[in-house]
């Protein structure tokens, strides 16, 4: 079957629209339900830093997210503001961003009004190897955060066999040291980063 | 009929497999068989768009001009894959974010691009759609094996199930993917023996019984 170059064209050009507008109609319909989960998992990250207790049932999220937290401005940046039922500030949760072994780690950190503790960390993306690096997303890594003192020297650090520190230390994952010191390292720059620019809890309530 | 639909079953699952007997689709076997579940996602994702990228070739085929045929064959591969990502991202959105770059990765599978060229370029829809289908299940059962080993060894669990009874150390090497090509080695040479002596067999019988048929099939 001989066809000439205007057939080719024609085709290839009318095959590729086709299969176009369908991916796009795909697109457009599933949006809101993807914009939708989305919105939620980040809502749920951030009641999780802020140490509000989780909730399983979807609907809920949203709800109890607005009823204890404040989206705010500082520097470009979207921070979310826990209050008490008085309105007394009681946390701040930031959106931090680095290296991890293979590639970047985004998360959320909740840090005390005070700013001496941290709330807790979650983190929303990763490419960490799945039962390694990746093991960063099981629960007691993250619990360990909680409670931790905040301090531009030593910061958070990795116990080992010799040494545990209550105030400071966390413990790696085994096998996954790479990982568990990328995340670490993270956390401090981010942690100096709010100490060298004097970010306050006055700074940020403005 | 039935004939060609158990030729195809046994020869995508067994004589031809996509991965021990072809060596196909070697990237991801490493990349996802360290965890049961995320094998059996991939596996099924793939077969997916294997069977469903098959059957609509192989309905275009007689129109697809012979020039530009691969492009139209990626494009179409590529349409599915991003469907099953944009699917899975509404509605199973924790699935998605375990398997991660994985879906986008199906397209680059060469299992997907070898049936249409192989098989669905010359063969009518319905049984180019099994072809894929079988080819997509060979994949997914190999990927199961490999990682049943290295999830076994690895973390002692099945499917994330504890089964480390006895308390054995874990092997770190097993959930690295250096671990699979030490298990698709010996697949692929349990597999090459077990072909190669029944090819001679055969060979042997058609000798004794058709000897010109058999020196015109070489």
């Amino acid at each position: 079957m001989k066809k000439g170059s205007l057939y080719t064209i024609l085709f290839m050009f009318a095959i590729s629209v086709f299969f176009t507008a369908i991916l796009a109609s795909a697109n457009a319909f599933y949006q809101p339900s993807i914009e939708k989960n989305e919105l939620l998992s980040n809502m749920k990250s951030i009641l999780y830093v802020l140490d509000i207790k989780s909730i399983s049932d979807e609907n809920q999220i949203a709800e109890v997210f607005n009823n204890n937290v404040r989206t705010k401005k500082l520097n470009h940046l979207d921070i979310f503001v826990k209050y008490d039922q008085n309105g007394n500030v009681q946390g701040y949760a930031f959106p931090f961003a680095g290296a991890g072994l293979w590639g970047r780690i985004n998360g959320y950190i909740g840090i005390s009004a005070d700013f001496k503790t941290i709330l807790g960390v979650d983190f929303t993306s990763h490419s960490e190897t799945p039962g390694l690096g990746g093991r960063i997303d099981e629960p007691w890594f993250k619990e360990q955060f909680r409670g931790k003192k905040i301090s531009s020297e030593p910061g958070i650090i990795l116990n080992n066999s010799s040494s545990r520190d209550e105030e400071t230390g966390i413990d790696a994952i085994t096998g996954a040291t790479s990982t568990s010191r990328a995340v670490v390292n993270i956390l401090n720059d981010f942690i100096n980063e709010l100490i060298s620019k004097n970010i306050s809890s006055l700074e940020v309530q403005k | 009929m039935i004939e060609d639909i158990k030729k195809v079953i046994y020869r995508n699952l067994l004589k031809e497999n996509q991965v021990v007997r072809q060596i196909l689709g070697i990237c991801s076997s490493l990349a996802v068989t360290n965890l049961m579940k995320n094998s059996l996602v991939m596996g099924l994702g793939l077969t997916f768009v294997t069977s469903l990228s098959s059957f609509t070739i192989s309905t275009l085929r007689n129109y697809i001009p012979h020039r530009i045929r691969m492009l139209v064959q990626t494009l179409i591969i590529a349409s599915y894959v991003i469907f099953v990502d944009i699917f899975i991202r509404a509605n199973m959105p924790d699935i998605s974010k375990a398997l991660g770059p994985y879906v986008g990765l199906i397209i680059t599978n060469c299992i997907i691009m070898g049936r249409a060229e192989a098989f669905a370029q010359k063969n009518t829809p319905f049984i180019s759609m099994l072809d894929g289908f079988f080819a997509g299940i060979g994949y997914t059962s190999v990927l199961l094996i490999i990682s049943f080993v290295r999830e076994l060894l690895g973390f002692g669990t099945v499917f994330g199930a504890n089964v480390n009874f006895i308390g054995f150390d874990t092997w770190t090497i097993m959930v690295m993917p250096p671990a699979a090509f030490f298990i698709i080695a010996v697949m692929v040479w349990i597999g090459a023996n077990i072909m190669n002596k029944r090819t001679a067999k055969n060979a042997n019988a058609e000798i004794k019984t058709f000897p010109k048929q058999q020196s015109a099939s070489i």
